[in-house]
């Protein structure tokens, strides 16, 4: 974390100072988690690319009022969420639609799963995932939880980083992230039985 | 030890946060292999996720960035030209105005009587009131969205 931070505040620096080939190496560092919460968040491919040009404009004005409080990395994804999250306010799309019904359903349909015993079956069709099904059923769940998501497992960050960077609590991000991982479970498993596998 | 099944937040726990799980937690999942099976679902999904690639725009992100940067700080110098220009001009045109009206201004407040004065400081006071509530407002929001 120092030395990363040490990185960080000699590229802050060179920014300050004028140099633009420290930005463009700011910006190769970070578009890999830009672009992930942006592909989570937006569906529109031109929005998507917009968006992230926008992001790191954003980055550049306000980039002598970056503390050093987080890394570097975990502040422009802040920026990139609340760009997102501004985004969809504007065009009215809702980031997380949970209603209760919904809640008990997963439920039901894991303890079905477990009623019946065919965890082994499950299994299977778990290890024969590809990884074009999960991608699809992962495009299916709500902005907020495919984000999660993505940044939990896909970025490796922790749940200070991802509550940094979306501004929830651990407790209701750990739950958000449970809910996550058991609506993706439900779905493929339903999609997979449905098909007589 | 636990001998019902575990629910699904303890499954997830004992998959991603082991370490966090409680004691009667982790003895159920040394004896039950329902259990484990479950866990290894959660885990094998985990490790499909992230064998997902990354997704990545059809263009050089940093050129087009650093493209535009330069284009906008081209255009600075003249936009803040234009800035200056509108500033003085409004300036000018409020000392017009004030030069213009003064005595009629003047007229004015002596002709209204002390309540309807009050009156109409007090309405201007609420709208500034309410303004300044406003800008705060949004203040405060944007400061909130980049605290670091």
């Amino acid at each position: 974390m120092r030395q990363d931070q040490s990185t960080d505040k000699k590229l802050v620096k060179k920014v300050l100072e004028g140099n633009s080939n420290a930005f463009k190496t700011i910006v190769v560092n970070t578009q890999g988690l830009v672009v992930q919460i942006i592909y989570k968040m937006i569906k529109n491919q031109e929005d998507r690319e917009d968006l992230a040009q926008e992001v790191f404009l954003k980055a550049y004005d306000k980039l002598g009022s970056f503390k050093f409080n987080s890394k570097l990395s975990t502040w422009i994804g802040t920026i990139t969420y609340n760009t997102c999250l501004n985004f969809l306010e504007k065009k009215k799309i809702l980031i997380l639609n949970i209603d209760e019904d919904g809640l008990e359903s997963w439920d039901l349909i894991d303890r079905k799963v477990l009623g019946n015993s065919n965890s082994q079956v499950d299994s299977h069709i778990l290890r024969k995932e590809k990884h074009q099904i999960i991608a699809s059923e992962i495009e299916n769940l709500p902005p907020l939880y495919k984000t999660l998501i993505s940044l939990y497992h896909n970025q490796e960050l922790s749940y200070k980083e991802i509550g940094e960077i979306t501004s929830l609590p651990e407790g209701t991000l750990k739950n958000y992230l449970y809910r996550a991982r058991k609506q993706l479970k439900n779905n493929l498993l339903g999609k997979y039985k449905r098909e007589d596998l | 030890m636990k001998n019902k099944h575990l629910i699904d937040s303890e499954i997830q726990q004992f998959a991603f946060d082991e370490s966090e799980c409680e004691k009667d937690v982790v003895e159920h999942m040394s004896s039950c292999s329902l259990c484990k099976q479950r866990v290894e679902d959660y885990v094998l999904l985990s490790t499909s996720i992230k064998s997902i690639p990354d997704p990545a725009l059809g263009f050089d992100l940093s050129k087009r960035v650093l493209m535009q940067l330069e284009t906008s700080s081209k255009k600075k110098p003249l936009l803040d030209y234009f800035v200056y220009a509108l500033i003085t001009l409004s300036g000018l045109l409020v000392g017009f105005c004030v030069a213009c009206f003064s005595l009629f201004c003047i007229n004015w407040f002596k002709g209204n009587s002390t309540v309807s004065m009050a009156f109409i400081i007090c309405i201007a006071l609420s709208i500034l009131m309410i303004l300044i509530n406003d800008i705060m407002k949004s203040h405060r929001r944007k400061m909130k969205m980049l605290k670091f």
